[in-house]
């Protein structure tokens, strides 16, 4: 029978890491030192597109403490997890501004440091491509000559010979008869630049090749699994030599999903004799070194019947994946698979193409094509409604899915249980109070608004993406789980002690789970990504107790003489339902039960459980149809806004978020990822850009001239709600929440700006000068009005003074 | 952005040419240079320093002929370097002509500058650099006149 109350589950406990955080006593990569440990840094290119003509280093050679220089024709390596297109080094030819060309290794980082600046590189200048537009053009500069022979996954479509990493397309019903029959059709072109991942900690890694070919590494990463299977595929190293160590890590976003540089720094640890060696960037590496997000185009057009339905849509998605396209395939792949939202859209065609340009390599951020996708469909939305003249929230009614009954637009038909995406979309409704119009202002040039967005999101991996779990007990019942899942902030690894402590009756502290993430120690979990961890690692979880479970029953039938269905574990004991002085203490079964006269029965409890999706399929590459993902978590968010007629600046006054969550297992937890991914959402939406130059230069790489949201930039109010709908095969019924928190909000702030004003802004961020220049462009009539305001309203001020 | 001037130089056209054709003498006129050294033929690295406005660093630099003819006194050079995250090139051409009691310097600069430092403001760039462009070519001026 299923458990109706719980001691552990759906409380709002404090993060397990809490204590060693605040007190500074939690371990980094960034902490580790090892005997003999050497520095290492990159020396980058200063031009975007070049053949490397020579390398000299004699002079950096000299700098007392180097001890070598590395450069990238020597270890032609190439690697990579889905389109395995990088280089260690640059080998012959560079790509970026940024492209490291060579590493210096040095007894202490001053000598690293000073050495770089020594080495001379000299470049024969090939023509650049910036912008992905250009770069699908026939006669764009060649960026990968030789991607034909690039290792990639079946998932991806590479086009040799052009700059295309890879080409989704996804086809469904007939779009061009759905456009014969639609009374209203939209068409718009859409814009999100390149943004950085902006976690606390930068990337940096330890490494050590030992002389009996083991690796070690250390490495501020999201999951270690990945990174033993990039290096094995790419080194040939053989993956029970490779050990992976991830300690506390402060933030991924997903920045720290891909490809990371670990296979570069074990190369640098032989190469300097097997001594350890250690890398970390600098903040304007993460800038310009790093991957970060890409940015994109999204040209859409829409075909709406006048009755609200939504009967045709045909985009095409194009991704500037800038030099390296690593992870952002997927991504392409994503964005191109989310087209459609939370909507029934019969006809439907989708091209999502990732093109190379000379640009910064990019990566997975926090929600993985989804918030693209969602910036155009949630705009287009409101548009059609607008042209229609009917509510943005009766649009949405009547296109909504229905679970049970609705495809999505590759053919995967939503279960009964996926959600509820009406009662999301009614409770945004209250809580933003949807039908109060809002408050009129004493300044007449200021004006405010409400706006809303849904979104839908499932993780975005691959058909076979696994999760397990090993449970072991100690000898006074306390448990360690033994798992991978990377511990960044994001609180997983609390929901899933929770959920041990639940099923045993333990009390939380007996239950530990070590900090450290170990591919030798800990057991494997494919990625933590994509809000999946909670769902896919909290089953193998369930697993693992349920098999330790059966061990501890078996054993306790006999003891009890009793069947081992009559039996269930309570604060720590074994008990007969219904007969509670029936009963054996955990700690006398988990090492073995003995018997008084020494005769032992059973022996160490060990649970082991695994996830593996049984109904995910790759897609088809015609016609993108089959089932792509493990859940769908429906969301929405609501914004009440102040928006600036004069400056242009957007206020953003409350933030509603609504999650149907399946089964909160920590309220706190959710708390603060809805607060995060609220905040993440507005820096993104109405901040952040990084800007290039006509020559690829990253002109803001620092927090100075890049604006992150500040306290100032807040909102008074953001109100989380949450729905459970569970989903019977989640834990508890639970689905993942990480990533679809910062979702809906850039889409909504552009439609309250848009309900108020009719400015449409198409492209991101948000900031004063886009939205100024956007009103001054559509809305002349209404910035001169509001000047004229403005101007009245300063000379009665004076008349009055 | 796109940068010329003359200057006049009580000297013979020869005398001229053989010192600008040395990289060393040359390279000692850049203003903030630090350390420099000839790699190979004239190809010449240095270690400058900048200081404009708030960016401050010190640029590794380094400058190639890529054009030499004595004939017509013509030199094409290519300047390029990086540092305080950002960079520029440069490609400057210098022509010799005699003239009336001396010979003019003509030269010209087609100069792009990236990164922070090119997203300064255009005049505060190019005062900067036609700043560093006259100190130059007055230090050149100096050594051969006096």
């Amino acid at each position: 029978m299923e458990k109706l109350t719980f001691k552990y589950i759906g409380k709002p406990i404090p993060p397990y890491d809490g204590f060693y955080k605040v007190t500074g006593t939690a371990e980094y990569t960034f902490d580790i030192e090892l005997p003999g440990m050497l520095y290492a840094k990159l020396v980058t290119s200063t031009v975007p597109h070049a053949r490397i003509k020579k390398i000299d280093f004699s002079k950096a050679l000299q700098i007392p403490g180097v001890v070598k220089v590395v450069t990238g024709k020597d270890f032609p390596y190439r690697v990579g997890m889905y389109a395995g297109d990088r280089d260690l080094l640059a080998i012959d030819k560079v790509r970026w501004v940024g492209h490291p060309v060579a590493a210096v290794i040095a007894e202490s980082l001053e000598a690293a440091e000073k050495a770089i600046d020594l080495v001379d590189v000299e470049y024969e200048e090939l023509p650049a491509v910036f912008d992905p537009l250009e770069a699908l053009k026939p006669d764009a500069p060649l960026i990968h000559e030789k991607m034909e022979e690039y290792r990639h996954s079946p998932a991806f479509n590479p086009i040799p010979g052009t700059n295309i990493a890879n080409k989704f397309t996804l086809v469904r019903g007939d779009v061009e008869k759905g456009f014969r029959e639609a009374d209203v059709i939209i068409e718009e072109q859409f814009y999100i630049p390149h943004v950085s991942h902006c976690y606390m900690e930068v990337q940096n890694v330890v490494a050590h090749y030992h002389l009996d070919g083991t690796v070690e590494i250390w490495t501020s990463w999201q999951n270690v699994a990945p990174i033993r299977q990039i290096m094995a595929l790419s080194l040939g190293i053989p993956h029970n030599k490779i050990i992976v160590r991830i300690p506390y890590v402060g933030g991924g976003f997903g920045g720290k999903a891909g490809l990371g540089w670990e296979a570069l720094v074990t190369i640098l640890s032989k190469e300097a004799g097997y001594r350890p060696v250690k890398l970390v960037l600098s903040r304007k590496e993460q800038f310009t070194v790093a991957a970060v997000r890409e940015g994109f185009y999204g040209f859409a057009k829409a075909g709406f019947r006048k009755d609200g339905k939504f009967i045709a849509y045909d985009v095409k998605f194009i991704l500037d994946a800038g030099a390296y396209a690593d992870y952002t395939v997927n991504v392409g792949r994503a964005v191109g698979y989310s087209a459609d939202g939370c909507y029934e859209i019969p006809n439907i065609r989708v091209e999502s193409l990732t093109v190379y340009t000379n640009k910064i390599p990019t990566t997975a951020l926090r929600g993985f094509g989804y918030p693209e996708s969602h910036w155009v469909l949630e705009q287009i939305m409101d548009r059609a409604a607008k042209k229609i003249g009917i509510d943005p929230v009766e649009i949405r009614r009547i296109n909504l899915v229905k679970p049970g009954i609705s495809e999505t637009c590759t053919g995967e038909r939503l279960r009964e249980d996926a959600g509820n995406p009406e009662k999301v979309l009614q409770t945004l409704l209250e809580e933003i109070e949807w039908n109060t119009p809002p408050e009129k202002l004493r300044e007449p040039w200021k004006i405010r608004s409400k706006g809303l967005a849904l979104f839908v999101k499932g993780p975005a991996q691959p058909p076979n993406a696994a999760a397990s779990a090993i449970l072991k007990f100690n000898e006074d019942a306390s448990v360690d789980l033994l798992i991978a899942t990377g511990n960044f902030g994001q609180g997983t690894i609390t929901a899933l002690i929770q959920i041990v402590a639940e099923e045993f009756g333990l009390p939380l502290e007996k239950v530990r789970v070590d900090y450290i993430k170990d591919t030798h120690k800990s057991a494997y979990t494919w990625q933590t990504v994509g809000s999946r961890g909670l769902f896919t690692d909290g089953i193998a979880i369930l697993k693992a107790i349920e098999d330790a479970k059966r061990q501890i029953f078996r054993v306790a039938s006999e003891v009890l003489r009793c069947p081992e269905d009559h039996l269930e574990l309570v604060d720590g004991e074994v008990r007969v339902k219904g007969k509670p002085w029936m009963k054996i203490p955990l700690q006398d079964i988990v090492m073995g039960y003995t018997y008084p006269n020494g005769n032992s029965i059973g022996g160490p409890v060990i649970g082991r459980g695994v996830f593996m999706s049984t109904h995910t399929t790759y897609l088809d590459p015609e016609t993108g149809q089959g089932n792509p993902t493990i859940f769908h978590t429906f969301g929405g968010a609501a914004v009440e806004v102040e928006i600036d007629l004069l400056t242009g600046e957007i206020k953003v006054l409350k933030v509603v978020q609504a999650l149907d969550l399946g089964k909160v297992i920590n309220p706190l937890l959710v708390k603060q990822q809805m607060n995060g991914g609220s905040l993440m959402g507005l820096s993104i939406g109405l901040y952040e850009q990084i800007k290039f130059d006509e020559r690829g230069w990253v002109v803001n790489p620092n927090f100075t001239n890049y604006y992150l949201i500040r306290i100032k930039d807040i909102p008074k109010e953001v109100v989380r709600k949450t729905i459970e709908t569970p989903q019977s095969d989640g834990p508890y019924g639970a689905r993942g929440i990480g990533e679809l928190t910062m979702i809906g909000i850039a889409p909504a702030i552009a439609n309250a700006v848009y309900r108020a004003t009719g400015v449409k802004i198409n492209q991101l961020p948000m900031n004063p000068e886009n939205l100024w220049k956007a009103l001054k462009e559509q809305r002349p009539d209404l910035f001169d009005e509001a000047l004229k305001k403005f101007i009245e309203s300063k000379k009665l001020a004076e008349v009055r003074a | 952005m796109k940068l010329e001037g003359k200057i006049f130089l009580k000297s013979r056209r020869e005398d001229v040419w053989n010192f600008i054709s040395e990289p060393v003498k040359v390279i000692e006129c850049i203003p903030g240079v630090q350390e420099y050294s000839v790699t190979e033929g004239k190809r010449v690295t240095a270690k400058v320093k900048v200081s404009i406005g708030f960016i401050k660093g010190i640029f590794n630099a380094s400058s190639n002929v890529i054009e030499e003819d004595h004939e017509n006194y013509f030199a094409k050079l290519k300047l390029s370097g990086s540092g305080a995250g950002s960079g520029f090139d440069a490609l400057v051409e210098v022509k010799l002509n005699e003239v009336d009691s001396g010979t003019e310097l003509a030269w010209t600069a087609n100069v792009n500058v990236s990164g922070p430092l090119g997203s300064l403001a255009k005049p505060m760039l190019e005062g900067y650099v036609k700043k560093i462009v006259n100190q130059f070519f007055d230090c050149i001026k100096y050594k051969l006149t006096g």
